[in-house]
């Protein structure tokens, strides 16, 4: 027995290091970069990072500001792109940034790309609140989907690691970055982490659960988002901002902001599923879809 | 809960440890250790099917001590019936009542008469085929005076719910299993690692193999009208290598873990496509029902030991029981009959037993003559698999027709290279290997270094885990 047992651990630890091997050299797992917080508060990336998508089709890289993708080459006159992971884009290559296309499109403006994946509806105006101060910015866009606004209140379900509005307390709750070690080594041992990833997306319980709590959000989301831009009128500056809202967004959204007096602009698409980065990703574009919204853009700018 | 599953590979080490170094003292505990993991695993799947296999336990733990009790032929008999009429019930109820039912309503149709009866939405309990006949054949062999009847009911429910074999076989006969469940097991180092050898190539077969032809066989099965004669011809060859990577890949795991608990099951599949005839097909393929229908219904009916009328009667019956025993559809009768179709020349002038070891025992290479008799056999065994896998019969003979005069000159689906690497690979390490019990048993022989053979172990192991086809269950689960 103990010899079995010797060498069933021994074969395990070959295995290990193999599938290790494999799934590094193949870039099965997705690299995931290092967050900080910063003096204010906000939590961005550790700059000048860089690392593979998945399947190593390309690779992403965290510029010198601390944020992804290609940072402008001059930080004047500068107007910064809000968001989450739709906005950080790790799935397409830098080409196909809203960044790096807006910079290109011969605009008098420099365009700075802020996204951050999990980031919230409030926690957007918070990374604005801060861009401001640092950048002084001439205009800030801040891409809004419906699902981002029942995360943002943390009576629908605390989240430590993002900022979230209390609106009993009327007050800001500020995120951290849960077990930054843990983290760090559980993306360190990508067999890990591939394999937590498949389980993740494998199984239809875990899919009906994940359809049920979206469909929850959807339901709510009017309410909620009234909710916010009240706490948003009172608490933020908002001139110089501009609500870029998904094509998706119900019309009810958009009178709220229409409502509440907030500069807003709807992307029209002729067909939504072309700009999805794959047919059921409803949050995410590919770079056609970010061909077409930097078109708008460059309209709504000029 | 599924061989190839996360749950698996959380439970086995689990029972394992808790087997060989918590009760390993005691062999009363050991069992009872056994029989509740056997009723999780099963469980895990739908925990209200467990009173089934209980209520089949406890009648054949009964009649057992009954049968020993009496030797009055008749109260015998009525306890043996009692056996037969209970788990016979039992399945005839859950997987054939719907079937009956329906085909009488559409024989009264066919000859004008209109009658109304209701089917019924009855879930099928997973495995009822193998354990029905394993605790057939126990009442059997005890009635036969074969066997002594267990006296221990924790013994007894262990070996019934066995969980390796428990789903999908081998169907084990009492009197290779059950005395295991007497004896105090010592775990034995080979043993243990031909077992996770065994359990690895299972794996590979079903994960990598059959899952990933299950892909190509559904889509061209499903819509076989589309496709050209190449096409379908491809489709059957799919789904041949898939039953057999599937089943035979179900084996492998049972018997591996068997082996990591220290019992020795009987073999299941030995080759089967590498026969030179269906007579030694039908002795490599699936061996436990094959013996299990040889041992209690074949000989009891004469065997071949009667005139040739009765020799033709016979083997019909068996091959048409064994289509039946798949399932409750007149395809599988068909298939069973055309496989009896195919025997009986060979029975009729006695070249039924011709080949009895496997090809080229001796020798690596192999002679034409033999090539033609082994692709001979496979091109039956696959005309008869498109009986198997087809939803009807007119589906199935659709097919064929399609399949024979049908375009054979363009492919319509792009099987992809990996996949025909893989299978080559298997075949190539079964046809090395052929002489040993399943792929990959015994590579001290073939592989003398360590690295190369665990070279081979670790590229199996990725393969299963980076190739795998979409999880399918196994086939033969709905039996």
């Amino acid at each position: 027995m103990k010899k079995f047992i010797l060498r069933l651990t021994l074969f395990i630890l070959v295995l290990f290091v193999s599938i290790e091997s494999y799934i590094r050299f193949n870039h099965l797992a997705i690299d995931i970069p290092e967050r900080t917080i910063n003096e204010f508060g906000i939590q961005c990336y550790v700059p000048n990072q860089s690392g593979y998508w998945t399947g190593g089709t390309h690779q992403w890289q965290i510029n010198s500001e601390g944020w992804p993708g290609e940072a402008p080459k001059h930080l004047s006159n500068l107007i910064t792109l809000i968001g989450d992971s739709h906005i950080e884009n790790f799935m397409n290559e830098d080409d196909c940034h809203l960044g790096t296309l807006l910079n290109q499109s011969n605009l008098k403006y420099n365009f700075l790309e802020t996204g951050r994946s999990g980031a919230t509806f409030i926690e957007y105006l918070e990374i604005a609140k801060y861009l401001q101060s640092k950048y002084k910015t001439v205009k800030q866009l801040i891409f809004v989907k419906e699902s981002d606004f029942a995360e943002s209140i943390a009576q629908e379900g605390r989240k430590n690691d993002v900022v979230q509005v209390d609106l009993e307390k009327d007050e800001i709750v500020p995120g951290t970055i849960n077990s930054p070690f843990l983290k760090k080594a559980f993306y360190s041992i990508k067999t890990l982490f591939f394999f937590r990833s498949s389980l993740m997306n494998a199984g239809p319980r875990m899919e009906f659960s994940k359809q049920k709590s979206k469909q929850l959000q959807e339901n709510h989301s009017a309410e909620y988002c009234q909710k916010l831009l009240q706490f948003i009128k009172s608490k933020y500056k908002v001139d110089n901002l501009i609500f870029c809202l998904h094509p998706e967004t119900s019309d009810e959204i958009v009178t709220l902001f229409e409502q509440f007096g907030l500069n807003y602009y709807r992307f029209k698409t002729e067909d939504n599923l072309k700009w999805r980065n794959s047919p059921d990703d409803v949050d995410h574009w590919n770079c056609f879809g970010f061909q077409q919204a930097t078109k708008q853009i460059r309209t709504l700018l000029q | 809960m599924f061989f190839n599953s996360l749950d698996f590979a959380v439970f086995l080490p689990i029972v394992f440890v808790l087997y060989w170094f918590v009760t390993n003292k005691h062999l009363n505990l050991q069992n009872f250790l056994l029989l509740v993991a056997s009723y999780v695993f099963y469980g895990w799947w739908d925990y209200r099917f467990l009173s089934l296999i209980l209520f089949s336990t406890l009648v054949d733990f009964f009649v057992g001590i009954a049968l020993s009790k009496t030797d009055s032929p008749l109260k015998r008999k009525f306890f043996l019936w009692t056996s037969i009429i209970v788990n016979l019930g039992f399945l005839g109820f859950f997987k054939y009542y719907n079937f009956f039912l329906e085909s009488f309503v559409d024989a009264f149709t066919f000859m004008g008469y209109s009658i109304n009866a209701n089917s019924l939405n009855i879930i099928l309990p997973v495995g009822i085929s193998f354990y029905t006949f394993q605790t057939l054949s126990y009442s059997i062999d005890v009635y036969r005076k074969k066997l002594e009847p267990s006296r221990s009911f924790v013994k007894f429910a262990a070996f019934v719910s066995f969980f390796p074999q428990l789903v999908a076989g081998p169907i084990e006969r009492a009197t290779n299993l059950l005395p295991q469940f007497n004896t105090k097991r010592v775990f034995s180092n080979t043993e243990a690692k031909e077992g996770l050898r065994q359990i690895v190539w299972g794996l590979f077969k079903k994960v990598v193999i059959a899952d990933n032809c299950a892909e190509y066989a559904n889509m061209i099965f499903n819509n076989y009208s589309d496709y050209s004669g190449i096409t379908l011809f491809v489709g059957a060859l799919m789904f041949t290598i898939q039953i057999y990577c599937d089943f035979s890949g179900y084996s492998d795991i049972a018997i591996g873990t068997s082996r990591l608990f220290g019992f020795k099951l009987m073999r299941n599949f030995s080759y089967p496509y590498f026969s030179r005839d269906i007579a030694e097909f039908w002795r490599r393929w699936h061996i436990s029902l094959s013996t299990w229908f040889r041992d209690y219904l074949y000989i009891p009916l004469g065997g071949s030991k009667v005139s040739h009328l009765k020799k033709i009667r016979n083997i019909f019956i068996i091959f048409i029981v064994s289509g039946f025993w798949h399932g409750a559809n007149w395809t599988f009768i068909a298939w069973g009959a055309l496989n009896a179709l195919f025997y009986l020349p060979l029975l009729l002038i006695q070249r039924n037993r011709n080949n009895l070891e496997i090809v080229e025992i001796n020798w690596s290479w192999i002679g034409l003559k033999d090539v033609f008799k082994i692709l001979t056999t496979f091109i039956l065994t696959l005309l008869a698999w498109v009986f198997f896998r087809s939803d009807d019969i007119s589906s199935a003979l659709n097919f064929l027709s399609q399949m024979f005069i049908g375009d054979f000159t363009h492919l319509l689906v792009d099987i992809p290279f990996k996949l025909t690497c893989f299978i080559i690979l298997l075949f190539t390490i079964e046809w090395l290997n052929r002489r040993n019990e399943f792929g990959i048993s015994k590579l001290e022989k073939l592989l003398p270094m360590t690295f190369t053979r665990w070279s081979l172990y670790v590229f199996l192991v990725l393969s299963t885990l980076f190739f795998a086809g979409d999880q399918q269950e196994f086939i033969y689960f709905q039996f």
